[in-house]
């Protein structure tokens, strides 16, 4: 049985997916975050946190090991019921378009911050939704391809902040435990944030050509994540005193107003725009899988019209009212509790229901045998 | 009228007000008969009053019967009529009493929906009073140019042999290159009236049968008057016609086109057209010409390197400059936005106005000189010299920084080796200039986002448009961002999807010193 055929994604795609939807614009956001919670011990939450997401992304694929030809929807379906598997899909497309919404305002909010200050924010968001169209409208395999596109084009983003390498000063990172512990261990559920997206693999997994590579796809994309956040982090440390970091805003984006080229006058604009492509990361990916779950929830094999509902209606909705990025921290406030609940706490459960299950039947089968 | 071969099964409909053709109707099976009179009278009412119709009357030597050769005299070969037809049958060479001509293809037919086709491709055929089968002898011989220098494509130190109009001599031109028995043939035919022989040319053990069937299915289903020119096919077949970028490779360059088919690609002739297509065509292919293959790796490399980047020049240079004219000034250095506002201080037009100006006046000199004949055209960079140069400068009307830029795109698009890609390029140009001028660099981006979303979804009959970058494959990257060393290619490449990979081995001889 090979429902989903045609629609192949490749090992270094899924990688691609996956990092980009959870590096997205925690890029930006990270050091400031992780400073405010921990001080500079944050750098221990965020080690910790990835270890946590680690051993999370890790069940979600031993779960969808159990049925590897269907997505989740389809394994709660057969496994628990028909009810089940639909309340999963609204729960899942209701998620994922509640993540999107986040990634596609937090972005048209910083492009209206330092790109484009007089357009109105609407007309930002709609442009951003054009080449979201273009992308979700086919399906897995070119949004696979987007993924990795995306990725290798922002190769040079680490060179970029390494010309700020001579502002640096590494007595800023000590002392690492300057309130003890007990606030870097309060930090690790907030670094959850950061890494929220590996969830999809729960959609992805019947696409996945080699899925025997499921698990070591998921840990490199955990691990290319924790590499980028390390990296952003620690520059950001040195880079600015503890004072200093308490004051800045977005902190990645404000480091390269230092750097001077002699082609160049303002480097961070540039900057926004050119890491669009992994901004985008952070809601194509999360708008074509809810539309995915609407179709599935239909019995729909063409996502595109559900994705043309979903348009309209952020087209619609946007046109009357935008959030402000305080809003959007807010919302993103919510959509970690919402996440930390679903892709780090619920498959836990679902993973020993299943274990159980198949516990029982295999028990069943014995004694029908004896 | 039903004639199936020629007019397809739409049933005859006289055109209202004027006089029917003069022509009977001709029923599919109805078959020559034995009489010649009947014969020749039939042919008379089906071609009308064909000028370059001849009917030779003979009576054969040998067996003394009434015969008649029946050609359309500009499309045959008049010498193999005079001497390996007419000679031997007027002659006493035919002893045993069949029809001996000296010509290769001969063939018998029987019915008219098969005598008609064959006379109007340039056959002849000998009608003999007492037989009901027609004589069909390949004396075809049209007006056709020689072999020459392909002229879109030139080369240095390639071939210099072009594709021609005959097909024949374009299999000929390929046969030449790969005298292998795994070199396979198939044969279609296209078209209502024009009756187009196209043929489809691979290596059997190489190139992938799924391709092909996709290939001749799309071929077959054709449905169309005549195909005049491989465009014509390539628009007809392509996967997303509405796409700005060519899907399927048109070249005149026998050893390009061979050096695909070794790749596990299939090239398509078509007979009538100097082109043929190159199926399935990845992006980067519209970035290789046959040169780089003969020059150095290195100048290869570089020059591959500098194609991609004159791309992305010529796609975003003017778009670039009006973002940072009207919109991003915070990007350049104040020394350059100075230097470039007091250029700019006498330019009456917005930067937006002042660069679609020149862009199209880029357009028109350039569509102005492809057409234009020879004489004439050296008119053309004169004049355009004028437009584009110092005097628009000096009156004040163009900025000088504008006209380099567009001298500049010029350059860039002309580095790109294919004709239909640089097209492309060309209208993509203008909408990313239309997106920065509405919202600077971000309008670009957004461009940049849609095009390349656009791209990675295109496919080249069902294989990726975007291949060896996305999806990414190293292995690819050998001959497509770069030229590597020939003896390191040992692979085709994976976006042909060839079924036997295995190119060659590593077959650099080493010297005597290791």
């Amino acid at each position: 049985m090979k429902k989903y055929a045609f629609n192949e994604i490749t090992t270094i795609q899924y990688i691609s997916l996956i990092n980009g939807m959870t590096v997205s614009f925690g890029f930006i956001e990270i050091p400031a975050d992780l400073h405010k919670k921990a001080g500079t011990g944050g750098l221990i939450s965020l080690l910790l946190g990835t270890l946590v997401t680690m051993a999370a992304s890790l069940i979600v694929v031993q779960i969808m090991r159990r049925f590897p030809n269907g997505t989740i929807l389809d394994m709660l379906t057969r496994r628990v019921g028909k009810w089940a598997g639909r309340l999963a899909a609204v729960v899942i497309a209701a998620y994922f378009l509640f993540y999107g919404y986040i990634g596609i305002v937090y972005s048209t909010r910083v492009i209206k911050a330092r790109v484009l200050q007089e357009t109105p924010a609407y007309i930002t968001l709609f442009l951003l939704l054009i080449p979201t169209y273009v992308v979700a409208r086919n399906g897995f395999r070119v949004l696979g391809r987007y993924a990795e596109l995306s990725i290798w084009l922002s190769l040079w983003i680490p060179f970029v902040f390494l010309l700020v390498w001579r502002h640096t000063n590494w007595n800023y990172l000590f002392p690492l435990l300057e309130r003890g512990w007990l606030p870097i261990l309060k930090a690790v559920p907030d670094t959850f944030f950061y890494f929220l997206g590996f969830f999809a693999t729960t959609l992805f997994y019947p696409f996945l050509q080699k899925k025997e590579k499921a698990s070591f796809a998921i840990l490199t994309a955990n691990g290319l994540t924790m590499l980028s956040y390390l990296f952003i982090t620690i520059l950001s440390f040195i880079f600015f005193s503890p004072e200093e970091m308490k004051e800045v805003n977005q902190p990645s984006i404000y480091m390269l107003k230092t750097i001077e080229l002699r082609f160049i006058e303002q480097v961070e604009g540039l900057f926004i725009v050119m890491y669009m492509l992994i901004f985008s990361m952070s809601w194509i990916p999360p708008f074509l899988l809810s539309s995915f779950c609407a179709a599935w929830l239909f019995g729909r094999a063409d996502h595109r019209l559900f994705l043309r509902v979903l348009m309209i209606g952020i087209v619609l909705f946007s046109c009357f009212y935008v959030p402000g990025l305080n809003t959007t921290y807010a919302l993103s406030d919510k959509l970690t509790k919402v996440g930390t609940v679903l892709e780090y706490a619920l498959p836990v459960p679902l993973l020993l229901f299943f274990m159980l299950q198949a516990r029982i039947s295999r028990k069943r089968s014995r004694r029908r045998r004896l | 009228m039903k004639f199936p071969s020629l007019f397809g099964q739409r049933k005859y409909r006289p055109a209202k007000g004027r006089k029917p053709a003069a022509t009977a109707p001709l029923s599919s099976g109805e078959e020559a008969s034995d009489a010649l009179e009947e014969n020749l009278g039939r042919i008379r009412e089906l071609f009308g009053d064909a000028s370059d119709l001849n009917v030779r009357r003979l009576r054969i030597r040998s067996t003394g019967e009434e015969a008649a050769v029946v050609y359309l005299e500009g499309l045959t070969d008049k010498n193999a009529i005079n001497n390996n037809v007419l000679k031997p049958l007027l002659g006493e060479t035919d002893s045993e009493g069949v029809l001996s001509v000296t010509i290769g293809r001969v063939g018998w037919l029987t019915k008219w929906s098969d005598i008609v086709p064959a006379i109007l491709k340039g056959k002849s055929v000998l009608f003999v009073e007492g037989r009901a089968e027609a004589r069909v002898l390949g004396t075809e011989g049209w007006p056709q140019r020689s072999i020459e220098d392909p002229q879109l494509e030139a080369s240095l130190k390639g071939a210099h042999q072009g594709f021609v109009e005959t097909i024949e001599q374009n299999v000929a031109l390929i046969r030449r290159y790969l005298p292998h028995r795994q070199l396979k043939f198939a044969n279609l035919t296209v078209g209502r009236r024009g009756d187009t022989r196209v043929s489809i040319v691979y290596l059997a053990d190489v190139a992938n049968p799924e391709i092909l069937k996709e290939l001749e299915d799309r071929i077959s289903q054709l449905d169309v008057d005549v195909i005049i020119n491989t465009g014509e096919l390539a628009e007809l077949i392509e996967d997303n016609p509405y796409s700005p970028f060519p899907q399927l490779l048109v070249t005149e360059r026998p050893d390009a086109a061979v050096s695909q088919i070794v790749q596990g690609r299939f090239v398509v002739l078509v007979d009538r057209s100097p082109g043929v297509l190159v199926a399935p065509a990845p992006f980067t292919s519209f970035f290789q010409s046959i040169d780089d293959y003969s020059t150095r790796w290195s100048i290869a490399t570089f020059i591959r390197l500098l194609r991609f980047m004159a791309f992305f020049v010529s796609i975003g240079l003017p778009a670039f400059y009006i973002a940072v004219t009207s919109f991003n000034f915070e990007l350049i250095p104040i020394k350059l936005l100075l230097a470039i506002g007091e250029y700019r201080g006498s330019v009456p037009f917005s930067p937006f106005v002042e660069a679609i100006f020149m862009e199209l006046t880029l357009e028109m000199i350039r569509e102005a000189g492809v057409r234009l004949p020879a004489p004439v055209g050296q008119t053309v960079g004169i004049v355009g010299g004028i437009v584009i140069g110092q005097a628009i400068v000096q009156a004040g009307l163009i900025s000088n920084l504008m006209v380099i830029v567009v001298a500049f795109t010029a350059i860039a698009s002309f580095i790109l080796p294919n004709f239909d890609m640089v097209a492309a390029v060309r209208l993509i140009r203008f909408s990313l200039m239309i997106a920065a001028a509405m919202f600077g660099i971000f309008g670009i981006m957004i461009g940049m986002m849609v095009l390349i979303g656009h791209l990675i979804a295109l496919e080249s009959l069902g294989t990726p448009f975007a291949s060896s970058f996305a999806p990414i494959r190293f292995s690819d990257w050998k001959d497509t961002f770069i030229r590597a060393p020939l003896w390191k290619m040992g692979r085709r490449p994976e976006g042909s999807r060839a079924v036997q990979s295995d190119r060659q081995g590593p077959t650099r001889p080493e010297g005597d010193g290791r």
